[in-house]
């Protein structure tokens, strides 16, 4: 790969970038909150990887006018706020589960969490 | 203009509307039997619309009256309808069933709002079924797995609210994945209707992004279905649930029609087409 093409398409690296760390979040963090942003930022990823196909330089809104002739593609804008409401929904529900949790167990640390389930004996032979 | 005309969107938007009915109402009675009536109506309009797919073939609905490959189309061909009819029976039969289970293991101020939970996730699996729009179906995706995540941290037990964290993480990569590929998808074929995506893909069997589309969407459709080696948040959503929830809230048939939506907009997904017979046998 040549070093115009990667800086052609640098917006996708931000977006890999975005993804990956989000997803290396989810996966290396117990804190319950620490993953929802985690997730929060794998979602968010996505919305650039729709956003970015549909933006055309020096193009406007789809609006019938002799005066514009280059239109941006508004269909991903679209999809994006719905993928955004989903998102928030999402992030809403983990959070209220976070807090229920919280109120059950007193912690959001998933290994104490698994402590108290599995009692101390277990958890440690787990180890 | 006559009503067997708008059965397709009715088959959605009758449980749909059940659902924040029975919020409104707030009593355990009136929002069972909303939502009960919303489900036995569903389940009618299922029959209703087997019949007339045997009678005159493939029924393409358009949404607002926009034609089929800009606007969001509904789509019953012979397979869909019957999966809505499974779908939408099996929910009609499980509601009044499992009422007693749920006066038992639900405190009683919350039950309305298990009863709307019902209803929406009846709406998102019926919709991910007649949905012929990608985007659309993820939608549906996600409206069935959020009321998922609700039905089964409402169980009594506190690892009931673990399982469903742990539900949603997973679900939620899934369903991220599932956008990924269907994001690739649109920027390569330009449409989101399930049927035109499929013949444009069929010139572009070996680019890239279309594969690497394929492999996203294999792997966050099989995170959903939980196939095998990504089924961790399975057996712990299903063993701390409120008892009924385990007949409905993952059902296989509505995410296996999801799978097989994919697998038929393309000829050379023959992995998602493997993993929707698998779970079709379990």
């Amino acid at each position: 790969m040549s070093f115009s093409s990667f800086f052609s398409h640098y917006d996708y690296w931000v977006m890999l970038f975005l993804a990956m760390a989000g997803l290396y979040v989810v996966i290396a963090r117990g804190n319950l909150i620490k993953k929802l942003v985690g997730l929060a930022t794998l979602q968010t990823s996505v919305y650039l990887l729709y956003l970015v196909p549909g933006k055309l330089v020096g193009g406007t809104a789809p609006i019938v006018h002799t005066a514009f002739t280059l239109y941006s593609n508004p269909l991903p804008h679209v999809l994006i706020l719905t993928a955004i409401v989903v998102g928030v929904a999402t992030l809403a529900l983990g959070l209220a589960l976070a807090v229920r949790i919280r109120e059950e167990y007193g912690t959001i640390e998933e290994d104490e969490i698994l402590h108290i389930e599995l009692g101390p004996a277990k958890n440690e032979s787990a180890r | 203009m006559s009503f067997a005309e708008h059965l397709p969107v009715l088959q959605v938007v009758v449980p749909l509307v059940s659902a924040p009915l029975a919020v409104l109402f707030r009593d355990r009675l009136a929002a069972f039997l909303l939502v009960l009536a919303g489900s036995w109506a569903a389940f009618a309009i299922s029959i209703l619309l087997w019949l007339q797919v045997r009678e005159s073939g493939i029924i393409s609905y358009a949404i607002g009256s926009w034609p089929a490959p800009w606007g969001i189309e509904y789509r019953v061909d012979a397979l869909s309808s019957l999966v809505l009819m499974l779908v939408s029976g099996v929910g009609a039969v499980v509601l009044p069933y499992c009422r007693s289970s749920i006066v038992r293991e639900i405190r009683p101020d919350t039950h309305y709002l298990f009863y709307a939970m019902f209803a929406l996730c009846l709406t998102g699996l019926l919709g991910i079924t007649i949905t012929g729009d990608a985007f659309n179906l993820f939608v549906f995706l996600e409206i069935s797995s959020l009321s998922s995540y609700v039905l089964i941290a409402l169980g009594k037990d506190r690892r009931a609210l673990v399982a469903s964290y742990q539900y949603l993480i997973m679900g939620t990569i899934g369903a991220t994945f599932i956008v990924i590929g269907v994001g690739l998808l649109y920027v390569k074929t330009g449409t989101l209707n399930l049927a035109d995506m499929g013949v444009r893909l069929q010139d572009m069997t070996s680019h890239r992004p279309v594969l690497a589309a394929l492999a996203f969407l294999t792997v966050g459709i099989s995170l959903k279905l939980a196939l095998f080696p990504l089924h961790q948040w399975l057996p712990n959503a299903y063993a701390y649930a409120p008892r009924r929830c385990r007949l409905s809230s993952p059902p296989p048939p509505p995410r296996c029609r999801c799978t097989h939506c994919c697998a038929s907009t393309s000829r050379c997904s023959a992995k998602p087409r493997s993993s929707s017979s698998s779970r079709w046998r379990t």
